[in-house]
């Protein structure tokens, strides 16, 4: 077996199996955990929709903000933006999805996913230096901030030199394949949990700020 | 009286009420080791842990966006300040002892145990620098509730005997005397009949059947009590059928600020069960922003059970009488403008019903920038205002009003609570400042067209 086929197959599933097993285990324990009733008078607002709105309203709606902190919300926005392109996009990951579930849809230039992956990397750059110089963020950072930037820059900087090397060796598309096996295995435990505790979160904030009548 | 009383004398001479500067700080109470004060702080933060807060304990993702909404944090730049830091200790306790992955984070120490040490240095974050306005909910990308969060550390807090020494003071004074602020039944009693002659109304104490309970803070009946009497004329011109109780007159909770569930609990069934005891249909709030948090959103949870009542603040029910057309209004040829306290309009929903009542006065109304539900609180609220250590941040964190309130080009501040009255009256005098704040209260009973 080479690395590649261990990466992509038995360390693939394995890192599957654990993203599964423990996104559903913290999920699972929230979800088990009691539910606060509100017993005061509604003040009529539809609350359902107001957790629902919430989800997507504070997407855009970032109330009042300062100047300075724009600029960083729009790096993120962007770094989001082309994750999702280069996850979902490229050429080789619609491939894999494909083979392994036999699901798959159309994909964009290899260009374009270049373009993307790169931008991906200056964005997790800025983010870097934000975290090292801004009072704020190096107070709040611990290790679940440092590794999950480290293991997402990792998959992305190997999947962009294994797509730009010509002839590329399998051992370095291995590497790419076992850094994303590593960030599968991170995923439940950290803080890349957010792409689904988001939805919790927000629509909990929503349906409360509905019930009052609160701005969303 | 009780010692408690006897040790921390009342100072009403001055623009903030509140207890005197202590000589010495107390700011530890209750005769307890180290180990049983953390337990009890995380047993108590614990016990309200709900799906809700624990997935706002899950989500954050140390952003930082929350600093920037945060008065003190824009005041001072320093990051201690950000508000999910003020829950850091607490996080900490939550991730090693109730979070999903509890066992791991003790298995390998990856979350040390909370000290004793660290949550004496976190109440100055959890009381003096947080007025739980919840600005901060406004932009955090996750949405998550930070002002919920620190209402529950403050429980955790006050069972360990952590509590800033004033705010428990009056906290204590509150549960032994009935008033925070030495507004006795007795006292409360003789303050409306006063303000029944001055304003020359019908002040109704303990009427046995009433449509409407009403209910005044401590601040106003102690320091502007001209609310007991607008509200009064208010009622009678309407021809409301009303009453304030003497074993429910109230509606300040401090147990609900110090963090004391059970004194909260207490100082809102006094209110319930005199509504229900005079049959009452609404229970009207007075000018006053946490009571409104309190009882409206908070109370039907202390009762166990919907309310059997309607519960309005009193911006709510002007702008209900005065939109209606039942309470006619003189116009008034003044430019003002508006101070939302943050537990009526940002937390409260209530944004609307004020400026429904400035419109019916026609008064020239001068947004703040950023205004609304978007509004910077004035710093004395979530019980800051009692702590004589956090003034001088208090007043740094005033600047950020002050220099709201000049853009607008008025004179004039209208609020709708009389803590943030006080505080911005306190501020006043310590800045020297030439602005007024008033009561809208005041100001539409002033103006009715009787018929």
């Amino acid at each position: 077996m080479t690395l590649l086929e261990f990466a992509s197959g038995p360390a693939l599933n394995v890192a599957i199996a654990v993203f599964i097993a423990g996104a559903a285990w913290r999920l699972g324990f929230l979800l088990r955990m009691k539910k606060r009733v509100d017993l005061s008078d509604p003040r009529g607002g539809n609350e359902t929709f107001g957790g629902l709105w919430m989800i997507a309203s504070r997407s855009i709606n970032h109330g009042p903000l300062t100047d300075r902190i724009k600029a960083p919300i729009a790096n993120a926005y962007l770094m989001h933006l082309v994750l999702a392109i280069v996850i979902f996009a490229a050429g080789a990951h619609i491939e894999l999805v494909e083979g392994k579930f036999g699901i798959g849809w159309p994909e964009l230039p290899a260009m374009a996913i270049r373009i993307a992956t790169i931008v991906l990397l200056a964005t997790v750059a800025v983010t870097v230096y934000r975290r090292l110089r801004h009072p704020v963020l190096k107070l709040l950072s611990n290790f679940d901030d440092w590794f999950s930037l480290l293991v997402t820059a990792l998959v992305v900087a190997t999947g962009l030199v294994s797509a730009m090397v010509e002839g590329t060796d399998d051992n370095l598309l291995a590497l790419h394949v076992l850094s994303f096996d590593l960030l599968l295995i991170w995923f439940p435990f950290g803080k890349l949990m957010h792409a689904f505790l988001i939805f919790g979160s927000r629509y909990s904030t929503g349906v409360a700020f509905a019930h009052k009548g609160a701005r969303l | 009286m009780s010692d408690a009383i006897q040790k921390h004398p009342l100072e009403t001479d001055k623009q903030r009420f509140g207890i005197k500067e202590p000589a010495a700080r107390f700011d530890l109470q209750g005769d307890m080791s180290d180990e049983e004060r953390v337990a009890k702080a995380m047993e108590n933060f614990a016990k309200d842990i709900n799906r809700t807060t624990a997935t706002y304990m899950e989500s954050c993702m140390h952003c930082g966006v929350c600093a920037e909404a945060c008065h003190y944090y824009a005041q001072t730049n320093d990051p201690k300040y950000t508000p999910v830091w003020k829950l850091e200790i607490f996080k900490q306790a939550y991730k090693r002892e109730a979070g999903p992955f509890a066992f791991f984070y003790r298995l390998f120490n990856l979350k040390k145990k909370v000290t004793v040490e660290q949550l004496e240095e976190w109440q100055e974050l959890l009381y003096d620098s947080c007025t739980m306005c919840g600005r901060c909910s406004l932009v955090c990308p996750m949405s998550i509730d930070i002002a919920t969060l620190i209402g529950q550390a403050r429980h955790g807090m006050f069972k360990a005997g952590l509590v800033p020494h004033e705010l428990h003071a009056v906290a204590e004074r509150a549960e032994v005397e009935g008033s925070p602020l030495g507004a006795t039944a007795d006292v409360f009693a003789d303050r409306a009949e006063w303000m029944a002659d001055e304003h020359d109304t019908e002040v109704y104490i303990d009427k046995e059947k009433a449509d409407i309970l009403v209910t005044m803070s401590s601040i106003e009946i102690m320091k502007y009590p001209n609310s007991i009497g607008a509200t009064a004329r208010i009622l009678n011109a309407l021809g409301e059928s009303w009453t304030f109780r003497k074993e429910g007159y109230e509606a300040t909770n401090f147990g609900m600020m110090s963090g004391n569930v059970e004194w909260q609990k207490h100082s809102t069934m006094k209110l319930i069960n005199a509504a229900i005891d005079c049959g009452a249909k609404l229970v009207l709030l007075p000018e006053c922003g946490h009571a409104y948090g309190a009882l409206r959103w908070q109370g039907a949870a202390m009762y166990g059970k919907p309310l059997p009542f309607k519960v309005m603040h009193i911006s709510e029910y002007l702008a209900e009488v005065v939109g209606s057309g039942r309470l006619k209004v003189r116009k008034v040829d003044q430019k003002v403008t508006f101070h939302d306290p943050c537990q009526v309009s940002r937390r409260g929903g209530a944004t609307q019903a004020p400026r429904t009542v400035m419109a019916a006065l026609g008064v020239d109304l001068q947004e703040m920038t950023p205004g609304a539900d978007d509004n910077w609180c004035c710093g004395g609220g979530g019980g800051v205002v009692t702590i004589h250590r956090a003034d001088q941040l208090r007043y740094k964190v005033f600047e950020l009003k002050m220099e709201q309130v000049e853009k607008t080009g008025a004179n004039t501040v209208l609020s709708t609570c009389s803590n943030c009255r006080q505080s911005i009256n306190d501020a006043k005098e310590h800045f020297n400042w030439d602005k007024n704040v008033e009561s809208l209260l005041e100001l539409v009973a002033d103006n009715i067209v009787e018929n």
